[in-house]
C-alpha cells in the first residue's frame, strides 16, 4: 500500500516536472535572413524577401550613363495594408542596398526633414517633386505596400483559414522629365490555419 | 413551515450570491466603476492614473476591458496616440482570443459568462477601431488611421446585420482615408454612407477622382458655404452616457434560475447639437454643415439582440449541467452539499461587463469655415464649449476637433 502511494507521488512529480519545463521560459537567436513564419501576417522575413527582389530588379534595369551616379530621393513606402507596418525599414533597407551599390548618391534624412517642415509651412507639403529638386535630386523613388485579406466563410469547421496576399509596388521617377525610368513589383501571398477551439 | 423553510433558503441563496458575485468579478468591477465615475465627472486623467495603478490586479480576462477603458480615458486625457495604441492592442487582443476557450467554457458551465474572458460586443469590436481611428487622427498619424479604417471595414463586413447605423464610424473612415491622401478608399467609404449624409464630402471626392457622383445634389446653402469656405473644421461630439447592462434573472423560487444580460430603460437621449459661428462685431450665426451620427445606445442593444440565440443556447446547455448536479447534491443530507446546491443555482448571474466609458451619441460634422469667422460654439443641453478659429491651420486640410457633453 505504502509502496503503490510512493509510485503515485513519484509519477505526480515526473509530469509536474514535465509540464514545467514545457512552461519555462527559453531565449535563442535566430538568423535573421532564415525565413520563419508563425501565422500568415507580415513579418521581418517578408521585409527581406520583397527588399531583395526589388532591390535586384532596380540595380539591373534601370540604366544611366557611364560614370553617372545620380542623387535619389526614397520616399517613404505608403502603407496601404491592413496591419500597422513601420514601412520606414523597407525604404531604410532599400536606401541602403542602392548606396552600397554606388549607383546612386543620397541625401541624409535631416536634410530631408528641415526641407520637408519648411514646405509644409508653406502649405505645400504634398509637393514631393518641389522638395526633391529643391534638395538637388534628380530622381525620385516612390511606392506602396498593399494587402488583400480573405478569410474562410462562415461554416462548420474546425479550423479557421486565412489567406494574404501583399504586393510592394515602386517606381523611379525622372524629376526633370516626369518619365518613369523604372517600375516593379513583389509579391507573397500566404495561407494560415488557425484552430477553432483551444485552452 | 414549508413558507419560513423556502424563505430561509430564498435569504441563504441571496447571501451565496452576493458573495459569489464578488468572487466572480475578481474585485476588477470597483476600480473600473471608479474610474468610469472620475471620467464622467469630468477628470478623465484621474481615471487613467487609478486603471494604471491598478493595472496588475486586473484579472487577465478584463484585460479587454482595460485597456478599452485605458484607451478612451487617455483620449480625453489629451494624449491621443497613447489612446489609439490602447485601441490597437484591444483589437488585436479580440482577434487573438477569437476562438472557443475549453478552459472557459467548463468554467461558465459550473458558473456563469461572468467568469469568462471578455472579448467584447460586435458594437465594442467596431467602436474600438473608430477610437484607434479617432486617436492616430488627432495624432496627426493619418496613414495609421487608414490602416484601422480597412480593420473596421472588415468588422462592418463580418458584423453586417448588427451593426446598421454604423454611420459615424464610416464618415470618420472617409475622414481617414482621405487625410492619408487615398482618395479611392474615401470615396468607397463616403458612398457607403445614406445618400444625404455626407454630400458635399462625397461630391467634392468624387470630383477629385475625375468623376460625379451620381447621388441628389448637395443642398443649396451647404453648397454656397463649401464654396465660399476659407477652410473646413472637422468636429467630432461625443455625448451623453453608453447604457449599462443589468442581469435580468427568471426563477421558480427555490430550484432553479436563469439570467439574461439586458440593457436599462433609455433615459432621455442627448439633446440635439447646436453650431454658431462668431465674427466678432456682427453677433452670432448658424453654421451650415453636413453630419454623420451614431446612437450608440441603439448600436449596443441591437448587437445584443443579435447574441440573443447564442446566449439562450448557452444558458440551456448550463441549465440543464448545474440542475443534474444539484438534483445529486440536494439527496444527500450533510450541511455542506446542501450549501454547494445553493451556491451552484445562485452563481448563475449574467454577464454585465461591458465598454461603459463610452458615449450615448458620436456625432461628426463637416463643417465649412466661412472667411472672417474668429469661433465656433457647439451647444446641446444648454451646454456650450468654443472653440478658438483664428489658430487652426486649415491650409493643411481639415482641421479635426474632439469635444464631450
Amino acid at each position: 500500500m505504502f509502496r503503490s502511494l510512493k509510485r503515485y507521488v513519484a509519477l505526480a512529480i515526473a509530469v509536474a516536472s514535465l509540464t514545467l519545463a514545457g512552461c519555462a521560459a527559453t531565449t535563442r537567436s535566430i538568423d535573421p535572413t532564415s525565413d520563419i513564419q508563425y501565422d500568415a501576417q507580415y513579418s521581418f522575413s517578408d521585409k527581406n524577401a520583397i527588399v531583395k527582389d526589388l532591390t535586384d530588379s532596380l540595380l539591373s534595369r534601370a540604366a544611366y550613363g557611364s560614370g553617372e551616379t545620380p542623387i535619389l530621393v526614397v520616399y517613404d513606402v505608403v502603407n496601404e495594408t491592413s496591419e500597422h507596418i513601420s514601412t520606414s525599414g523597407i525604404t531604410d533597407d532599400i536606401r541602403l542596398a542602392l548606396l552600397q551599390s554606388g549607383r546612386y548618391r543620397f541625401i541624409s534624412r535631416e536634410q530631408r526633414a528641415n526641407l520637408k517642415a519648411e514646405l509644409a509651412e508653406q502649405g505645400a507639403s504634398a509637393q514631393r517633386e518641389a522638395s526633391a529638386r529643391k534638395l538637388g535630386a534628380q530622381l525620385i523613388l516612390a511606392g506602396s505596400l498593399r494587402s488583400i485579406e480573405k478569410k474562410q466563410p462562415r461554416q462548420w469547421r474546425l479550423n479557421r483559414k486565412k489567406l494574404v496576399y501583399y504586393s510592394l509596388n515602386l517606381e523611379l521617377t525622372d524629376i526633370q522629365t516626369g518619365e518613369i525610368r523604372w517600375a516593379d513589383k513583389a509579391e507573397l501571398a500566404r495561407e494560415s490555419s488557425q484552430p477553432i477551439i483551444g485552452w | 413551515m414549508q413558507a419560513g423553510f423556502s424563505a430561509t433558503r430564498q435569504r441563504l441563496r441571496s447571501l451565496v450570491a452576493a458573495t459569489l458575485a464578488l468572487l466572480a468579478s475578481g474585485c476588477a468591477t470597483p476600480i473600473f466603476d471608479q474610474a468610469r465615475a472620475l471620467h464622467h465627472g469630468g477628470d478623465s486623467a484621474a481615471g487613467l492614473a487609478v486603471l494604471e495603478s491598478a493595472r496588475d490586479s486586473i484579472p487577465d480576462r478584463d484585460r479587454l476591458l482595460l485597456l478599452l477603458e485605458q484607451g478612451t480615458l487617455a483620449l480625453y486625457s489629451g494624449d491621443p496616440d497613447a489612446a489609439a495604441q490602447h485601441f490597437v492592442a484591444a483589437s488585436d487582443y479580440i482577434e487573438e482570443h477569437d476562438r472557443i476557450s475549453l478552459r472557459d467554457e467548463t468554467r461558465a458551465l459550473l458558473t456563469n459568462e461572468a467568469t469568462t474572458r471578455y472579448t467584447g460586443e460586435a458594437n465594442e469590436k467596431l467602436l474600438a477601431h473608430t477610437y484607434a481611428m479617432l486617436g492616430f487622427l488627432l495624432a496627426g498619424k493619418p496613414e495609421s488611421a487608414a490602416v484601422e479604417a480597412r480593420r473596421a471595414n472588415k468588422r462592418l463586413s463580418e458584423h453586417d446585420d448588427a451593426l446598421v447605423g454604423a454611420q459615424f464610424t464610416r464618415a470618420l473612415m472617409a475622414l481617414s482615408f482621405e487625410m492619408a491622401g487615398q482618395f479611392n478608399d474615401a470615396y468607397v467609404a463616403a458612398r457607403a454612407l445614406p445618400a444625404a449624409t455626407l454630400p458635399a464630402t462625397t461630391k467634392r471626392l468624387a470630383a477629385r477622382l475625375g468623376s460625379t457622383d451620381p447621388r441628389p445634389a448637395v443642398p443649396e446653402a451647404l453648397e454656397n458655404a463649401t464654396g465660399s469656405a476659407r477652410g473646413e473644421l472637422v468636429l467630432v461630439v461625443a455625448s451623453g452616457q453608453a447604457p449599462r447592462k443589468y442581469s435580468s434573472h427568471l426563477h421558480n423560487g427555490i430550484d432553479w434560475q436563469i439570467a439574461f444580460p439586458a440593457y436599462r430603460s433609455r433615459v432621455s437621449p442627448p439633446g440635439k447639437l447646436r453650431l454658431q459661428f462668431d465674427s466678432g462685431g456682427t453677433g452670432a450665426y448658424d453654421a451650415v454643415s453636413e453630419a454623420a451620427t451614431t446612437d450608440l445606445d441603439s448600436l449596443a442593444r441591437r448587437a445584443l439582440e443579435k447574441r440573443a440565440g447564442t446566449l439562450l443556447l448557452r444558458q440551456g446547455l448550463r441549465l440543464a449541467a448545474k440542475h443534474r448536479l444539484v438534483d445529486e447534491l440536494q439527496s444527500k443530507d450533510d450541511l455542506g452539499s446542501q450549501l454547494l446546491a445553493f451556491a451552484i443555482i445562485a452563481s448563475e448571474v449574467a454577464d454585465t461587463r461591458g465598454w461603459y466609458t463610452l458615449p450615448s451619441r458620436l456625432e461628426l460634422r463637416r463643417v465649412p469655415v466661412p472667411p472672417g469667422a474668429t469661433t465656433l460654439t457647439a451647444t446641446v443641453n444648454g451646454t456650450a464649449q468654443t472653440i478658438d478659429l483664428t489658430q487652426m491651420p486649415f491650409d493643411r486640410g481639415p482641421a479635426l476637433t474632439l469635444l464631450r457633453f
